[in-house]
């Protein structure tokens, strides 16, 4: 089984005032479908600017990033464009939704930019609302929801097309206790679900247990965290 | 998605949603660009009626025609039934006529033309009999008491073929009824024995006795209306003519030369004024209204960066992000168009353009030609922001989400 995503030594750096600040640096990771990664690390140690690689929304300024064994440096914008938005979804830390429209209003967003039967794109949006929870809100405007239903909104929309990967940033960070763990929940529901990779970056160790894999990002580098809490990864799913 | 915006297309969906979350913002964007757009609109009705003008004053004037006359009304040597026989003896073939005209101040004709023709006036002019007869010889050597009406003048005071008319101390008995003359002319575009039209009583021209109280050492003409025969040589014929009266053996001062083509300058002059003018404030309003569409758009785009963000991250590419923006302005653009347009449609069809004296046309043109301008404007003006929207990078509007 050939990794989803690889990254092979990666590195990534910005130039700023002071200069050049590197980020990222010789990261070697594999990420397979079925995978539920969590990521966690003190602020500041490249853990979005790792998901922004894995998103395809940035480039790495060293090493390459495989995307379903094809070199992504290779590919054009055009390309990248729509590798992302045909494979990738992401669920964001303040949900990034459409204010004032319907619930049903942003999760059909997902398909804003692909050409698609629109009955098939209705009940693909519908499914996805109905997988968390959300499809008898569909009518509310968004801006009148819960944090946590905004936020299960947001996993709504990342997941409608069925991505390949789903990435997502700090998706509990402004969730109280009850939300966090039914955003995780749905979350782990889809990765036992699916062939979906999900990557997750929290800073709550506590929800740890709902991911099958614990990436711990300091100083730029990638490592297996020790610890881990639940697995509900299929080892089966993952080569020898 | 809601019914309606299922039935619109993605891309207006998302215009329309926009607009609506800030309508204060786009409605003064589009209150700047609608003023220069309805003055723009207003520019281009007033050189296409100045156009449409210029095709019909050769038609006006009368085909081939030539009207001479004297700048100085007071002039020690006016232009004389004499010279109207000197031209008549060198084009004896060429329809000639003197003409005398004046308004009457008093008695029930009171602010009417009056003008004294040959019968030759009617054919040179193009103006066609309805009822009864055309002035002729043995009326203007008789000094016959008649006149020809206009049907408008027929109208307007309730008159009647073979109806006697009083002028001053006399009568006059109406003898012919032209249909109303194009007095298109009658305006800012000309005066003096050009402008007299459908609101005049036309009499022989011995008879200017019974109205002109005016003294005069001689019998002066105001004008002589001349076919040139031959249209080709229309520049020869005209050398040749100002050849004959301005010999100095004449005298005559300062003989003014009309011929379509001097019509048709004039209005080439006034269409450059208006132009330029009525331009510059267009263009002035325009560029104001441009710029504050400009602005919005750069705020907008500023703050719509998690949004530009959320689009990258959802697939859209540079082309598609630039597109919205653009398309955002051109929507604004061609609603300050319609706006602006169908504004100077109303004002121009009230009593303003009346007032203005300018000719003007309104037609699909002076819709069509701003919207135009509006599409192209709004390309223009949303460029920039378009691109410097599509210029950022995904992974850092996200950062603003």
């Amino acid at each position: 089984m050939s990794p989803l995503l690889r990254f092979q030594d990666v590195g990534r750096s910005f130039l700023t005032a002071s200069g050049l600040q590197t980020v990222l640096q010789n990261l070697n990771v594999e990420l397979y479908a079925g995978e539920f990664a969590a990521i966690t690390g003190p602020s500041g140690s490249g853990k979005s600017t790792f998901l922004n690689l894995c998103a395809l929304l940035d480039e790495p300024s060293s090493g390459e990033v495989f995307f379903d064994g094809a070199s992504t440096s290779r590919l054009s914008e055009d390309k990248l464009d729509r590798l992302r938005k045909q494979s990738v979804g992401m669920v964001f830390q303040h949900y990034c939704l459409l204010p004032y429209r319907s619930v049903l209003d942003n999760v059909l967003f997902r398909f804003r930019y692909l050409a698609m039967d629109k009955y098939e794109v209705q009940k693909l949006a519908w499914d996805a609302l109905a997988m968390v929870g959300m499809a008898e809100h569909a009518q509310r405007q968004t801006n009148l929801l819960s944090g946590g239903e905004m936020q299960r909104v947001g996993i709504a929309r990342a997941i409608a097309l069925r991505p390949r990967v789903l990435v997502a940033d700090e998706p509990t960070g402004n969730l109280d206790r009850k939300s966090a763990e039914q955003v995780m929940r749905c979350l782990k529901q889809l990765g036992d679900a699916g062939d979906m990779a999900i990557l997750l970056v929290t800073h709550d160790e506590s929800l740890l247990r709902f991911a099958s894999r614990h990436l711990q990002c300091d100083s730029g580098s990638l490592s297996e965290a020790s610890t881990m809490t639940t697995r509900s990864f299929h080892d089966s799913k993952r080569p020898p | 998605m809601t019914p309606h915006s299922q039935a619109r297309s993605p891309l207006l969906n998302d215009i329309w949603q926009e607009l609506r979350s800030r309508p204060g913002r786009f409605a003064l964007s589009m209150f700047a660009m609608s003023l220069g757009m309805s003055i723009l609109s207003a520019l281009i009705a007033m050189l296409l009626g100045l156009e449409e003008k210029s095709r019909d004053l050769s038609k006006q004037l009368g085909t081939n025609v030539v009207a001479i006359f004297q700048e100085d009304s007071r002039a020690a040597h006016p232009l004389l039934p004499k010279h109207t026989s000197f031209l008549r003896s060198n084009y004896p073939n060429g329809e000639i006529s003197g003409i005398r005209h004046g308004v009457e101040t008093a008695g029930v004709f009171s602010g009417i033309s009056i003008a004294g023709v040959e019968p030759a006036y009617f054919q040179l002019r193009d103006w066609q009999l309805v009822a009864g007869r055309l002035l002729d010889e043995r009326d203007l050597r008789e000094r016959k008491r008649v006149a020809v009406v206009s049907e408008y003048l027929l109208e307007q005071h309730q008159l009647a073929l073979g109806m006697s008319l009083p002028l001053g101390m006399s009568a006059l008995r109406i003898v012919g009824v032209v249909s109303n003359p194009s007095n298109a002319i009658s305006d800012k575009l000309s005066d003096g024995p050009l402008a007299i039209g459908a609101n005049t009583l036309y009499l022989p021209l011995t008879l200017e006795d019974l109205w002109d109280t005016r003294e005069y050492q001689a019998n002066p003409l105001d004008g002589i209306f001349l076919r040139i025969p031959d249209y080709d040589s229309a520049d020869q014929a005209l050398s040749g003519l100002q050849a004959l009266l301005e010999q100095p053996d004449l005298a005559l001062e300062r003989l003014t030369w009309v011929i379509p083509s001097n019509l048709i300058d004039k209005v080439r002059k006034m269409q450059g004024m208006v132009a330029l003018t009525v331009g510059a404030i267009a263009t002035l309003c325009l560029s104001l209204g441009g710029t504050t569409l400009s602005s919005i758009l750069v705020s907008n785009v500023r703050e719509r960066v998690a949004e530009i963000g959320l689009r990258r991250a959802l697939g859209a590419s540079r082309t598609d992000i630039t597109v919205l923006f653009i398309v955002e302005g051109c929507v604004v653009a061609v609603a300050a168009a319609l706006v602006g347009a169908l504004l100077a449609h109303v004002l121009l069809a009230t009593e303003l353009a009346s007032k203005t004296g300018l000719p003007i046309s309104l037609g699909i043109s002076s819709l069509m030609l701003p919207l135009a301008m509006a599409l192209l404007l709004g390309t223009l003006f949303s460029f920039i922001p378009a691109r410097s929207a599509a210029k950022i990078k995904p992974a850092e509007a996200l950062k603003f989400e």
